[in-house]
């Protein structure tokens, strides 16, 4: 089935064939999401192999769960929960958040930060990825999905104030890593 | 009504001046989250095709999760295995049923096996005659007895019912039939009660006279009717009962009647 076919077909006849195992609109299911949810699942895993792992963990679960898709919201919004989900248990044994000294994010230097917007995905990724799995969950879940932080500590199992302690250091060394980047780069050039 | 609706134009038309620097700090929070959501919504929309086997991995999986989906398998299983519970179940039910039902009957018969054994004189007087033998009553009304009577061809494996048959045999004019034998018997666990009319009979001389007398003394007391010597011996006996009558002594009766039987 070619990526043009596969995006001829509506949602709802995607959502029909795979509630009836039909393997061919699972697989144009898959294609349709598999690139926008590899984007998630690079952000939230630690390598491109676990990535993929993740990936394909969370396809098996959206093909399961497709029954309890009601249509409330948009379809792409479910399956990027189900993804964000999946990567949180996954790494659920490694998270390992400790309450920590919080820092006032006023306090915190927002020039590097702000670089970021210059970089490319892909190099940002790469930045995320070397956070400890507990400050990349938090960072991705908090910054690029938009939880609030109650939200963070209803999924992680942990306070608000872990959450946003752990937010203000991941913040911190993705600042300390972005510098040691920009600097790298300049040598280069 | 009339003061709320002033009241609601007065609200709604109210416009006071804002804080002087409150837009500063908008344009500043504007500054600070463009910083972060540029970046945060690039990698939101970020997309990257993933490994080319990805979905050849997915496909085998769900493959093996359907193959292990074979629910209604499984359970016809769980029935099956139910099933075979039960059967053996009810087997151990029956079989033990059966246990207990032998139980209640073998021990009649090796039990009667094992502890009657008769005497050898019943096994050779009933080893040779009594193979397909009939039933006749005779002269003696002994109808009780015959009712208890059972011999088999074999007798070597039927002690036990020969045993039975001891006291016609031991009068020794009872014919038996075959097809008159039980195919189970039961072991009589106490000696049968027979009434005292079974065990006696009224018997009445040539004179008319009537005597009481046990049926054992029958043969001692009853002759043919052309048996003259026998008469004139059961008269003798007569007499020599009617003399001891009076002695209290049994044993003389007995001494008299063995005597008699010798002499015969």
């Amino acid at each position: 089935m070619s990526e043009g076919s596969n995006h001829t077909i509506s949602e709802s006849d995607l959502i029909e064939g795979c509630l009836r195992g039909d393997r061919k609109m699972q697989q144009a299911l898959y294609q349709r999401f598999a690139s926008k949810m590899y984007g998630v699942c690079l952000r939230y895993a630690g390598s491109a192999e676990e990535a993929e792992d993740v990936l394909q963990e969370g396809f098996i679960k959206v093909f399961n769960k497709i029954g309890s898709f009601r249509g409330d919201g948009s379809f792409e919004g479910w399956i990027r929960r189900i993804f964000v989900n999946t990567a949180i248990e996954y790494y659920r044994k490694k998270i390992y958040l400790q309450p920590i000294t919080e820092y006032e994010e006023d306090t915190l230097e927002g020039k590097y930060l702000s670089v970021l917007d210059k970089l490319e995905e892909k190099d940002i990724i790469q930045l995320v990825q070397q956070l400890s799995p507990g400050y990349r969950t938090v960072f991705n879940m908090y910054v690029i999905e938009g939880y609030s932080h109650k939200q963070i500590a209803e999924a992680l199992g942990i306070s608000e104030g872990t959450s946003k302690s752990q937010l203000s250091r991941a913040k911190q060394i993705l600042q300390d890593m972005v510098k040691q980047f920009i600097e790298r780069r300049k040598r280069v050039q | 009504m009339i003061m709320s609706t002033e009241l609601q134009k007065k609200l709604s038309e109210y416009a006071p001046e804002p804080p002087a620097n409150t837009w500063d700090a908008i344009a500043k929070a504007l500054d600070e989250t463009p910083a972060v959501t540029g970046f945060a919504n690039s990698l939101y929309q970020y997309e990257e095709t993933p490994p080319m086997g990805t979905w050849s991995k997915i496909s085998m999986v769900l493959d093996t999760t359907a193959g292990a989906k074979v629910v209604p398998f499984s359970r016809k299983k769980r029935i099956v295995q139910y099933v075979a519970a039960a059967v053996i179940l009810l087997a151990f039910v029956l079989g033990a049923g059966l246990m207990i039902g032998n139980r209640t009957t073998t021990p009649s018969i090796t039990g009667s096996n094992a502890s009657i054994k008769p005497s050898a004189d019943t096994e050779t007087k009933n080893a040779g005659p009594h193979n397909d033998v009939a039933v006749s009553t005779g002269q003696i009304p002994n109808s009780s007895f015959e009712r208890e009577v059972a011999v088999v061809s074999n007798h070597k494996e039927n002690r036990s019912i020969i045993s039975r048959i001891r006291p016609s045999t031991r009068l020794g004019n009872v014919l038996l039939a075959s097809n008159f034998i039980p195919k189970t018997a039961e072991r009589k666990q106490t000696v049968p009660n027979y009434p005292a009319s079974e065990k006696y009979m009224v018997y009445s001389d040539n004179d008319g006279n009537a005597m009481k007398l046990p049926k054992k003394l029958f043969d001692f007391i009853t002759c043919v009717r052309e048996d003259l010597l026998c008469k004139e011996q059961m008269q003798q006996l007569q007499e020599k009962l009617a003399a001891t009558s009076l002695n209290t002594d049994f044993t003389g009766v007995l001494e008299i009647l063995n005597n008699l039987k010798e002499n015969q």
